[in-house]
């Protein structure tokens, strides 16, 4: 039988260790409260060839042998909050696991986001339909990579990155136990699961750039490299180990109509002078569905013009910093 | 059981799809604490009738871009329903976290 592409769920758990999937003695705790939507939920595991290095009387290759095992995974999601102030999104497993640590959260008012040098694993389940079709989970998957695409039809947030190993319903019963993430028999996807929250259009929100509102933003993009990966080189383990992460860069690019007034003057001679300014990109006007990324201290590049539509456009793109080197404050997302 | 919705969209697959703020649904209960724990915005009936919207509200409101422009008793009177709702929530897992402990 076929199996369509668009008739998919995923599902969440964040893990309490590294490459461990939730469970209770070996059954996944996998439940209807972890579904989330989106537009694409791909998970795929990875095993290197070796290949003999060695010289042979002629040019043809041998067959190799299998080496290091690994995975990775990506999600793309329109950006969709839980419907209600101060409840998390369906995704708010992934955006933990991004950020490091669990939100703020101020009941019937706002979830935030902020960022902790941590990198939370998560288990991340790829049901597809027939059940027969191979299930898919992505274990010990941390988030490398993080985007938030404002300004067309449908805002989204993309999440991927690296995990330690895909265990799928294909290869359960044949592969040992180091694959299976403290499983001992592969879940069915859960009977009723619960997706909360619509979409707003992905125009609709506020800009507010060095402390000035502006009305003429015409797309923004945050995109954020964690800068984690999993060590893929420990002697005698086919499988990475606890990950690692480097300095994080948060970057933005936005795109904004041209015009003579003195706030965007100013944004542009500040963007000449390396002059830190924060920028809040708003998206969203009902509550409990508005999310607010705020980039702190950005060092934006010179001003790109633009001309090729019909009005003069001017890009920015720039990076943002910490406040200091103990506030990691460059990036913080407000859910309200 | 009886649960009024709260959000702006939620589907418990096979069950029901809430659209409509204050909208109504019969849950079994442990479905409802399952769909609770996924962060379905209900609340029960008793606890949503004890904020005091009025027909006329809920008839005007139910639709959620309505909340944009609300009166502010409206808003305020959302705002009470969530708070309830958090309660509800944080009780229901304190009378867990009891239960357990009885257990162990």
């Amino acid at each position: 039988m076929q199996i369509n592409s668009a008739a998919q769920l995923g599902y969440v758990q964040l893990e309490s260790s590294f490459g461990v999937i939730p469970n209770a003695g070996g059954t996944a705790s996998v439940g209807n409260a972890n579904a989330f939507r989106g537009i694409s939920l791909l998970t795929n595991a990875d095993q290197a060839l070796i290949e003999r290095p060695d010289k042979n009387s002629s040019l043809s290759a041998t067959v190799g042998i299998g080496g290091r095992k690994s995975g990775n995974w990506s999600i793309s999601a329109s950006i969709a909050g839980n419907g209600a102030a101060g409840t998390a999104p369906d995704i708010g497993p992934f955006l933990q696991a991004a950020f490091g640590k669990a939100p703020v959260v101020v009941p019937a008012t706002s979830v935030t986001y902020g960022l902790e040098d941590l990198s939370p694993s998560l288990a991340v389940y790829n049901f597809r339909k027939p059940a027969g079709a191979s299930q898919q989970c992505a274990f010990g998957a941390v988030i490398q990579r993080m985007r938030i695409l404002l300004g067309e039809d449908v805002a989204r947030i993309e999440m991927s990155g690296p995990c330690k190993w895909v265990i799928d319903t294909d290869q359960f019963a044949t592969v040992g136990a180091d694959h299976k993430g403290g499983l001992t028999t592969f879940p069915s996807e859960p009977a009723s699961p619960v997706t909360n929250g619509g979409i707003a259009p992905g125009f609709t929100g506020t800009v507010t750039l060095d402390g000035q509102s502006y009305g003429t933003l015409r797309t923004a993009t945050i995109d954020v490299d964690f800068g984690r990966d999993i060590p893929l080189d420990v002697y005698n383990n086919y499988f990475g180990v606890e990950p690692g992460q480097n300095r994080r860069v948060v970057n933005v690019e936005f795109s904004i109509y041209d015009d003579d007034s003195a706030n965007l003057s100013a944004l542009k001679r500040k963007a000449l002078a390396k002059t830190p300014v924060d920028l809040v990109f708003t998206h969203g006007t009902i509550a409990g569905n508005i999310w607010t990324p705020t980039l702190k201290n950005v060092l934006l590049a010179a001003p790109q013009y633009d001309d090729s539509q019909r009005r003069y456009a001017v890009n920015f793109t720039g990076r943002a910093h910490a406040t200091s080197g103990t506030s990691k404050d460059e990036l913080l997302l407000a859910l309200t | 059981m009886i649960y009024r919705f709260i959000g702006t969209e939620t589907e418990i697959a096979g069950v029901c799809t809430l659209t409509r703020f204050g909208q109504s649904v019969d849950l079994d209960p442990e479905l409802a604490a399952e769909a609770v724990e996924g962060g379905a915005p209900i609340l029960p009936e008793a606890l949503f009738s004890s904020v005091g919207f009025t027909a006329g509200e809920l008839d005007r409101f139910a639709e959620i871009g309505s909340h944009f422009d609300a009166p502010a008793e409206f808003l305020a009177k959302k705002k009470a329903a969530l708070l309830k709702m958090h309660e509800w929530r944080e009780l229901g897992s304190a009378v867990e976290g009891v239960m357990e402990e009885q257990e162990g």
